[in-house]
């Protein structure tokens, strides 16, 4: 049957169907952008879940203290993280723990006698790839003895940040109060801390 | 003599000329293929993208739900309050039962802030502190802190009267974020009711 199509006939079919094939593809094409815009917005969209990610692991991060939940929040320092506060410092996520342990204690969460409330706000968040930093304010709410909610201290954390295995985590977490003021670098006997580029 | 050559020469051409059509077919193809393929897969990581950027835009969605909860009720809007909810919505705080259905839960609010039964003064205002918001597709969950302001009698000045946790089931209906469920609780004080 083909052999009764003249040849010319038989390559105009073939070059028909290439372009009923082409023309399925065009609109794809006309949709894509350049392979250059297309990864700018690929990284802006991965910038803006990495705000998202690093403001939600700080948050966790009060939210966890506040249930008193210190496997979980131990598991939001990387391997080398380290924490640093009121209560001296600690590397690694066991350390931590125990650290938490030590100073909190071991006693369940109680959601009927709440005692207080670490609110958190103002994050200021630096990237640098699979890096960041940040600092963000805290008041610590706590309970008073009149059974009301009552602003107990103001500070801020200043933060180093790492992806590790996809999961952003704590690198370095320094717990700085400053009302009432107590820097716990100095009290370590460390030199004062560089002054912070920002808020 | 000349025809007999023509058609000795045209007898060739005609088995050739299926093997090439066949031939620029097969490779039109391939070449297609070769083309399509990486437009195929920047399609879908295009997509991929879009989905992506479309959580980011949905937790906006959510954070400027939690904030209208707290103007409508503050402005006491309940016709606005009770658009925030979806019909099958269900609202409870502390060791009180779940109120469900949006009436219901807007019956409750008006209830409880006319009879005021923590007796508190006016002027009064919400705030939220600390969402997380976990997008899947049309639903999503979410925690947030929220507080109450009031005047301080003592200090002429103002406090936070109420300290509590909001858990949350919020679903896309219409192309509109609402609280499926909002459960309120571990507060200070304990009671919220």
């Amino acid at each position: 049957m083909l052999r009764s199509i003249p040849l010319a006939s038989r390559i105009g079919i073939a070059a028909a169907a290439a372009c009923v094939l082409l023309a399925e593809g065009a609109p794809a094409l006309a949709r894509q952008p350049t392979e250059a815009e297309f990864r700018a917005l690929q990284a802006q969209v991965r910038e803006l879940e990495d705000r998202e990610e690093i403001r939600a692991l700080i948050i966790e991060y009060g939210h966890l203290l506040d249930t008193r939940d210190f496997v979980g929040f131990s598991k939001l320092f990387a391997t080398n993280g380290e924490w640093i506060g009121g209560f001296g410092r600690a590397k690694g996520p066991k350390a931590i723990l125990a650290l938490m342990y030590q100073y909190m204690g071991k006693g369940p969460f109680d959601a009927r006698n709440v005692k207080g409330f670490h609110l958190l706000t103002n994050f200021y968040i630096h990237l640098d790839g699979d890096r960041a930093t940040a600092r963000t304010k805290l008041v610590f709410m706590s309970r008073n003895k009149d059974n009301r909610p009552t602003p107990a201290m103001g500070g801020h954390y200043d933060d180093e940040l790492i992806r590790e295995n996809g999961q952003w985590k704590f690198l370095r977490r320094v717990v700085m109060m400053d009302i009432p003021f107590q820097d716990p670098r100095e009290i370590k006997g460390e030199p004062p801390p560089a002054p912070v580029d920002g808020p | 003599m000349s025809a007999s050559v023509e058609r000795r020469s045209a007898a060739p051409r005609h088995r050739l000329a299926p093997i090439v059509a066949g031939a620029a077919i097969a490779s039109g193809i391939v070449v297609l293929s070769l083309v399509a393929r990486p437009l195929l897969a920047r399609t879908q990581a295009h997509d991929t993208v879009l989905e992506r950027l479309q959580r980011l835009e949905d937790r906006e969605q959510i954070l400027d739900l939690f904030t209208a909860y707290g103007a409508t009720l503050d402005r006491g809007d309940f016709a606005a309050f009770e658009a925030l909810f979806a019909e099958d919505a269900e609202y409870g705080g502390g060791a009180g039962p779940l109120v469900h259905g949006r009436a219901a839960i807007r019956a409750s609010l008006e209830s409880i802030i006319a009879r005021n039964p923590a007796n508190l003064p006016k002027p009064d205002f919400h705030l939220y502190f600390n969402p997380t918001i976990e997008v899947t597709g049309d639903r999503a969950t979410a925690r947030s802190l929220g507080a109450y302001v009031v005047p301080d009698a003592g200090t002429k000045g103002a406090r936070l009267a109420i300290f509590v946790t909001y858990e949350d089931v919020l679903v896309r209906r219409d192309g509109r974020w609402l609280f499926l469920r909002r459960a309120i609780h571990g507060g200070i004080p304990a009671t919220i009711r």
